[in-house]
């Protein structure tokens, strides 16, 4: 073999025979994934397609704000008054008065909240163009050369980190360009707050994915490719309906109901650092979890 | 008793109402070179899917070098597989997906490197190591598949089918590659290609309608040391098989005209005294013999069976 087409196996710090055997082999079947996933044309189409739309409407987003700014209204005063703001969060069901309040409090700069809710909306349709398929090669039997050798718990997590890695990497990029046109734009005083709005919205963008990711997981673990695309599109469309009939029920039924919604609980997101704000995290946390040990026993269990 | 390096009692499975497996009781010696035959639907890929852990069964029990199939921290690194018609990753080249086997089998990731690099070089593949799987052909895939069957060198190798949908040159590089591989560990050799399974394996099971209608050595199978067969240039041979009758050792001797052959059924006589003997007796009584045979074909077998 010549040297040109094929690396040499030369010596490298191999720190994963260190660790114990299904660690190594999670960690394992996620760097390959992972490798295989985040640099893959696959991942090129959402990637292009999401940033292209978020970085567009980002730009709109700045020019009404300059051209808001030349007709002598300052940015920060668009959202001064927390009323008025309130008003616009609730007809998106993502809080009222007290979340807007508390988001002027902190100076939160507009175009990141701006970008939170619109990429918030988008996410479900980034998560399921990329992970769509995690776990459809179980159905194609494409599973079967690594399931000949790794326990399926081991494969099962290491491919769900792979996914959740995926979209966490992309979400940090986006979320960087964000940050960076925050700060560019931010008074010397506001600049630590652009920063940490950064790393805050980022956070809890990755929070908001797990569920979809579990879903998307749930899903793929039943079918071949192209009925896992259709499915998960297919899950959200009904998700969202079934949300949106909720309103029909009688009124102590709406809240436990809707509860099992993972866009319900975007909302509590938005409010500052405080027990509403966990509460969300918690849920979303809560239905990834139920939802991924579902698909994990059912990965044990079926044929390959 | 020899050491078994595969062992079922009684597996059962079915897929929905249809019966696949309706008991089967298999037995692979360690170090051998194990041939499953039958017909299609005979279960031989849903066995091997067992064995392999892909598949529950539904009822009765395996041991695959001492573990339960499924049981994959037991068995990581000591049993390979090619499985059938298994779609190799699309994103990876086939140099990468060697190395993420190999390293889930338990090698390093230097030792995952070398032996990608070996067995792509043993498979004759050194050239399309870069290639992803939509970009072999289906002989190329096939010999990835095979080369990742052996990575880490394990001590059982099951390959479903190795040779099928190959042209004749690819099919007897694969067979030759088997050959080699096969004396230093077990391996199970599922095929329609009986001349095949004749020529690399030395026992074999048959299996029909999901289950063992026979197994043994291929020379109890094909009754190597219970048949003598002379092929004869003459169409009559009354006098030989009268000669061939009269040896006490022989319990019974017939001539089939249409075949030209001359079976002599043996008993109690080893075949190095009883095929001599034979032939001496056909010569005397005049048959003009233009060869000899022991036992049957294992195609013959495996039409008789199944």
């Amino acid at each position: 073999m010549s040297d040109r087409s094929l690396p040499l196996a030369m010596k490298e710090a191999d720190l994963s025979r260190a660790l114990p055997p299904a660690a190594r082999e999670v960690w394992t079947v996620f760097r390959h994934e992972l490798k295989h996933l985040f640099f893959s044309a696959r991942m090129a189409v959402p990637m292009i397609v999401y940033s292209g739309f978020g970085a567009l409407s980002v730009l709109i987003f700045l020019k009404i704000q300059d051209f808001a700014e030349k007709r002598g209204l300052h940015p920060t005063k668009l959202g001064a008054d927390s009323e008025a703001l309130g008003k616009l969060l609730q007809s998106f069901k993502l809080g009222g008065v007290g979340t807007a309040a508390e988001i002027l409090r902190d100076h939160v700069p507009m175009l990141m909240l701006y970008f939170f809710v619109l990429a918030s909306f988008f996410l479900p349709i980034l998560v399921a163009l990329v992970s769509f398929d995690q776990f459809s090669d179980l159905s194609t039997r494409g599973a079967r050369f690594a399931l000949l050798r790794v326990r399926r718990e081991t494969y099962f997590a290491g491919k769900s980190l792979a996914s959740l890695a995926s979209v966490a990497g992309f979400l940090f990029a986006m979320w960087l360009v964000v940050t960076v046109v925050a700060v560019h734009r931010a008074s010397p005083e506001d600049v630590t707050i652009a920063l940490r709005e950064g790393a805050r919205g980022w956070l809890l963008m990755c929070v908001q994915a797990l569920p979809y990711l579990a879903l998307t997981a749930l899903v793929s673990s039943f079918a071949k490719p192209g009925l896992a695309f259709v499915g998960t599109f297919g899950l959200w469309i009904v998700l969202w309906l079934a949300d949106f009939f909720t309103r029909w029920l009688p009124e102590a039924l709406q809240a436990p109901a809707r509860a099992i919604f993972p866009s319900e609980h975007i909302a509590p997101l938005l409010s500052r650092w405080s027990p509403t704000l966990w509460s969300g995290v918690g849920a979303l946390v809560a239905i990834a979890a139920v939802v991924y040990v579902l698909t994990a026993l059912f990965v044990r269990v079926r044929d390959v | 008793m020899s050491e078994l390096a595969i062992e079922t009692t009684g597996l059962k499975r079915s897929f929905g109402a249809f019966p696949a497996l309706r008991g089967i009781d298999l037995r692979v010696p360690a170090g051998s070179v194990f041939g499953l035959v039958g017909p299609n639907g005979a279960g031989k890929t849903t066995t091997f899917s067992i064995l392999c852990g892909f598949l529950h069964p539904t009822e009765g029990a395996a041991k695959v070098l001492g573990h339960d199939p499924r049981d994959r921290a037991a068995l990581s690194g000591k049993l390979g597989a090619l499985p059938q018609d298994a779609p190799l990753p699309t994103r990876m080249s086939a140099f990468d997906a060697l190395c993420y086997w190999g390293e889930l089998s338990g090698l390093s990731r230097v030792d995952a490197k070398n032996d990608a690099v070996r067995w792509l070089d043993r498979v004759g593949l050194q050239e399309h190591a870069r290639k992803k799987g939509p970009q072999l052909s289906h002989g190329m895939a096939k010999r990835v598949a095979l080369a990742q069957a052996f990575l880490g060198d394990p001590r059982l190798v099951l390959l479903d089918e190795p040779t099928s949908g190959l042209d004749p040159k690819t099919a007897h590089e694969i067979k030759q590659i088997i050959k080699r591989e096969a004396g230093t560990r077990t391996v199970v050799v599922s095929s329609h290609d009986l001349a095949q399974i004749e020529e690399l394996c030395d026992s074999v099971a048959i299996l029909d309608k999901g289950s063992v209608v026979q197994q043994g050595t291929l020379g109890d199978v094909t009754g190597r040391g219970e048949l003598v067969r002379l092929h004869l240039a003459d169409d009559e041979a009354d006098q030989a098989t009268a000669a061939l009758s009269a040896l006490a050792f022989v319990t019974h001797a017939a001539f089939d005209r249409a075949e030209r052959t001359l079976e002599a059924r043996v008993q109690g006589a080893p075949p190095e005294e009883a095929v001599p003997a034979i032939l001496k007796a056909a010569l005397q009584a005049g048959a003009r013999v233009v060869g000899v045979t022991r036992g049957q074909r294992l195609e013959e077998r495996v039409l008789e069976l199944t």
